[in-house]
């Protein structure tokens, strides 16, 4: 077919324009939904954030105060050092014991199926459903924990105290997370180069040699991402938090999150706070995000 | 006028005003009486109520809080007598949780879910200088009302709050009562005095201790308004009555707050978090803990009659005396309703002596209204709770009315806690308390 | 002394051959050691993370009552279903169930088309801005729910969807996740498939639908699972969303079983077993594509 020089500008014209329409209208559905219910209430945090006042008594806008007045909040150092001391503990225990779950799974030999389904089951429980279970655990009078001791002789614990709630929340956690990075590692490792490790056993290496110098280095992407994804997954612990202790004893499990919760709907009128509490949230999360997709992306070229 | 005819108009009239009568039947039948179409409208014009509630339809859709487990039953018994009234009307009835509760009412309201709410005292500051409730003052100050108003407790109380009346009040409510195991008391060498002074009190729970077996005091479990009630009884308040500054760092409140932390530190009372308010009231009955601080409403949540003697008494004795933190709960109309007339009748029917009485004595609460005992109440609940009414009301204790004091009061709350475990001293905690109380309230 | 020879040289070979079948029976019995060691480890770690469930269901089966005893019953015997019965007569457990279930299924199947419709022309339609969106989605993937719930709410509020099933099914279609999965997927279909499509005069839907949503089923399949989990376990949104009884989940229900007033240990144990029924059937027959559930994190990279 001849087409004239112009003919032929028309032509890619009107395909370029085809598939600009083809591409916005297959993009369109899910991106308007995306725009509405998440792009548009991440700047309803930002203002929201610079008001004062309640959800029926109405806002007037106070610029920066809320942000300047966060820390001194009573209660918030407690919060803040909760969510964090809950975050630095838990992620290395759930991915130490998923990394250990998984070099034993990865090289079982048979009857594997059965332990990632065990394993993995309590991932799919939900947190308020995991929170009545562990209720059931950490009872005073006929907790299991209590139970067992009593069993063994020994003088019955208070599991839900002060000093004890947030190490309870913290074992809620790793139970029911474990298992999702077990997988994880799972398939990772068996997705690792069979070859070296075969060199490296005729070299006479040890099980624990091939693990430090072989499989440590060979996840270390792998590992880094899952303790960022970890880490932000853990700062907004909740529904565990609200079911089982309700934030306490004496707001020894109120996390940042659950601060967020009492002072949004609250009659304390502190909308303002909790959507600065938000909106530093965000910031922090999308920086660690950013810091991460940095770091991955540097070996790689692109994607 | 003869007295055939007087009667029989006054029959018509209180038909009309109950609202058994339409004022068309009402006027209709007075000309059926053969008075003079003057006559009927100068009579009908006295007997029309000041908001007249005839034909009333609609559905009224209530939020309230869970009293006790079968909480949506009673409150359907109370429907059933209106419905028998006004067969247009419908109801629905959701519980929130304690917990939430504030979040749950809020978004109700400003979603417009909810025709009528119940409120605890806490909130009505907030509510008293907003809008999301409407403003009942001239229907509770109606003339036609006032017999019906002269039966309701608390109004004065309320009016401490603003001049605006935002609800009809329901109940009054022991938050921290103690429930005592007499029969473990009585074992331990005590009697009904045993806590009539701070020692003797003390004594009492040292020899009720029966580690691993029995716990003398479980405090903590339901702790709104339990320090509260130590803070006033030692003569200090969050504010000073008018509202200036702060009244919360005195010697005596230090003490007083020491000496509820040594039940904790000296292992008489359970570690906080052992029980909570859902399994402490089963731990008392279970006889795991001999005297438990809790509201009255536990009362409903256990099988009674309990296995063993027991009664209720007042917050045990400080330096300067025995206080008992007690609040109102209320019955509020939604602005965003649309029949409000009809919401109005609703909130008065629930509010009867009859009704009040029925719905206190199941939900193991104290009616708001004088007339509460001539209507039945005290046949449902405890007899404990009936005898131990004279000493609460005598003990009696409220909010101090400055919007935020709930803020103030779980804030508090929490630092006082801190020094039940030991982490910080009664001293450290109070200070604490002070700059909570100067950080929300702004003095 | 050649006898000995030789035999030292038979007998050399025969050593050999039987040093070897030693080395082997010996690396075979310690393969079978390590194997067994794994099993009993994980046999233990397994035994610690299922035994909570196996406490709460023997909960379940006692009298409220009688789970106060102690020595507790290993295996209570009858066992006492009135538990389970109080459970379907006394609550909504029902109704909460099918909401989930209701929005859950809504949710998935209308978001594994807009998901992958979206991933296709992230994937293969070269239009402008493409890039731009990914990269917005991206960074928006790790915002966290909880944190959006003011505006969310306020959002939906004044659409006057608050208490609709709307309010439950629309918001979590904005998830990215989806999407950035499905384009994953389809990048790795080959790109002569959909040339030659095109040269055969196919439109854009029609090579989405006919080429390539085949090819990507099982990533479908995946995507659903996730999906579904997902909203079978959310919380915080339904439960400030939803004002009224009859559109209370699973999720909200059970907490407020904790909420009021009265403590029937029966009732909750039994409650919480029975919520965990609809997962678990599910996830036994899908097995495989639910533990791909973590291999979509790896994908992510």
């Amino acid at each position: 077919m001849r087409f004239s020089a112009e003919e032929h500008a028309r032509l890619r014209r009107r395909v370029r324009l085809r598939r600009e329409i083809s591409g916005w209208l297959f993009l369109g559905p899910m991106f308007a939904c995306f725009v509405l219910f998440l792009v548009v209430p991440v700047f309803g945090t930002l203002w929201w954030s610079t008001r004062f006042g309640g959800l029926i008594g109405g806002t007037k806008f106070v610029g920066l105060d809320n942000f300047t007045r966060l820390i001194t909040l009573v209660g918030a150092p407690q919060a803040i050092r909760n969510t964090l001391v809950f975050a630095g503990i838990s992620v290395p225990l759930i991915l130490a014991g998923a990394l250990g779950i998984a070099l034993l799974l990865a090289r079982l030999e048979k009857g594997g199926a059965v332990y990632r389904f065990l394993v993995y089951f309590p991932v799919l429980v939900p947190g308020v459903v995991a929170a009545l279970i562990w209720l059931f655990l950490t009872n005073s009078d006929f907790g299991l924990f209590n139970e067992t001791l009593r069993a063994f002789g020994q003088s019955p614990v208070t599991w839900l105290s002060t000093d004890n709630a947030l190490g309870i929340l913290i074992a809620l956690d790793v139970w029911r997370n474990v298992g999702y990075w077990a997988m994880f590692f799972v398939a990772a490792i068996i997705g690792l180069p069979d070859e070296l490790y075969q060199a490296a056993k005729l070299d006479g290496a040890s099980a624990f040699a091939r693990f430090r110098f072989l499989t440590l280095p060979l996840l270390r992407r792998i590992i880094f991402f899952a303790i960022v994804v970890s880490t932000i997954w853990a700062f907004q612990v909740f529904d565990t938090a609200i079911v089982l202790t309700r934030g306490g004893p004496a707001g020894a499990t109120t996390t940042v999150v659950y601060r967020v919760w009492q002072y949004v709907f609250g009659s304390s009128n502190k909308v303002g706070y909790a959507s600065a509490i938000s909106l530093v949230m965000i910031v922090a999360i999308l920086a660690l995000t950013l810091v991460q997709m940095r770091v991955l992306r540097s070996r790689r070229g692109g994607d | 006028m003869n007295r055939r005819l007087n009667r029989e108009i006054c029959t018509l009239a209180e038909a009309h005003i109950a609202g058994k009568l339409s004022r068309r039947s009402f006027v209709t039948r007075l000309l059926g009486l053969g008075l003079s179409a003057t006559a009927v409208a100068s009579i009908s014009a006295e007997f029309r109520p000041a908001h007249a509630a005839s034909d009333l339809k609609g559905n009224v859709r209530f939020l309230v809080g869970p009293w006790s487990p079968q909480e949506v039953d009673h409150h359907k018994k109370i429907s059933e007598g209106f419905t028998a009234l006004h067969p247009d009307v419908t109801f629905e009835f959701r519980l929130y949780d304690w917990e939430t509760d504030d979040q749950e009412i809020n978004t109700s309201a400003t979603a417009g879910a909810h025709d009528i709410y119940m409120i605890t005292e806490s909130a009505y500051p907030d509510y008293e200088a907003n809008e999301a409730f409407v403003d009942l003052t001239s229907r509770i100050n109606d003339p036609a009302f006032a017999e019906e108003k002269a039966k309701y407790l608390y109004f004065d109380r309320t009016l401490g709050f603003g001049p605006r009346i935002m609800g009809l009040p329901i109940s009054f409510h022991v938050e921290s009562a103690l429930f005592v195991n007499m029969d473990m008391v009585k074992a331990a060498g005590f009697d009904e005095t045993f806590a009539d002074s701070w020692d003797s009190f003390r004594n009492c729970l040292a020899k009720l201790n029966k580690p691993g077996e029995v716990y003398p005091i479980a405090l903590g479990v339901q702790p709104y308004g339990e320090w509260y009630q130590v803070l006033r009884a030692a003569g200090g308040s969050f504010l000073t009555p008018d509202l200036s500054s702060a009244n919360v760092n005195k010697p005596e409140v230090i003490d007083a707050t020491a000496r509820m932390a040594s039940l904790f530190t000296d292992k008489l009372a359970a570690p906080l978090g052992t029980y909570n308010y859902d399994d402490g009231p089963a731990a008392f009955a279970g006889g795991k803990v001999a005297i438990l601080s809790i509201d009255l409403a536990a009362t409903t949540v256990v099988k009674l009659p309990l296995p063993f003697n027991w009664k209720l008494i007042p917050n045990p004795p400080q330096a300067a005396g025995r206080m008992n933190f007690n609040d109102i709960t209320y019955y509020m109309i939604n602005s965003k309703s649309s029949n409000t007339d009809l919401m109005w009748e609703v909130a008065k029917w629930w509010t009867t002596g009859e009704h009040d009485a029925y719905w206190a004595d199941n939900s193991g609460t104290y009616p708001a209204r004088v007339d509460a005992l001539s209507n039945g109440y005290g046949t449902k609940a405890a007899p404990q709770l009936a005898e131990a009414l004279p000493s609460y009301q005598k003990f009696s204790v409220g909010l101090e009315s400055f919007a935020g004091w709930a803020s103030v009061e779980s804030l508090a709350s929490a630092e006082v806690q801190k020094c039940f475990t030991g982490d910080v001293s009664a001293k450290e905690a109070i200070a604490n308390v002070e700059s909570v109380v100067k950080q929300e309230t702004g003095h | 002394m050649a006898a000995i020879a030789e035999s030292s040289v038979v007998g050399g070979r025969q050593e050999l051959q039987r040093l070897a079948i030693d080395h082997t029976r010996v690396r075979a019995r310690q393969r079978r050691l390590r194997e067994l060691g794994r099993h009993v480890a994980l046999g233990l770690i397994t035994f610690v993370l299922v035994a909570p469930f196996y406490y709460v269901l023997l909960a379940s089966l006692k009298d409220s009552h009688a789970i106060f005893q102690y020595p507790p019953e290993l295996v209570p015997w009858p066992p006492f279903w009135g538990n389970y019965a109080n459970v379907l007569s006394h609550t909504n457990f029902l109704r909460w169930m099918f909401n989930t279930l209701f929005v859950a299924t809504t949710v998935t199947v209308l978001k594994v088309f807009l998901d992958s419709m979206a991933g296709y022309a992230l994937a293969k339609i070269d239009f402008t801005g493409r890039k731009a969106v990914f990269l917005l989605m991206l960074i928006l993937l790790m915002v966290p729910g909880g944190a959006l719930i003011v505006p969310l709410w306020s959002l939906v509020n004044s659409l006057g969807l608050i208490n609709t099933y709307l309010a439950l099914i629309l918001p979590p279609l904005a998830n990215p996740l989806g999407a950035i999965l499905m384009r994953q997927f389809i990048l790795g279909l080959p790109r002569d498939l959909e040339n030659a499509a095109r040269l055969d005069g196919l439109n854009e839907f029609q090579i989405y639908w006919r080429i390539v949503l085949p090819l990507i089923k099982p990533g479908l399949v995946v995507l659903a699972v996730i999906l579904f989990t997902d909203q079978f376990m959310s919380f915080i949104w339904p439960l400030i969303a939803t004002t009224s009884d009859d559109l209370i989940v699973l999720t909200v229900g059970v907490a407020s079983l904790r909420a009021h007033g009265g403590v029937d240990y029966g009732l909750w144990s039994a409650s919480a077993i029975m919520s965990l029924v609809p997962i678990a059937v599910l996830f036994f027959i899908l097995q495989r594509q639910f533990l791909a559930r973590s291999l979509a994190g790896a994908l992510k990279q």
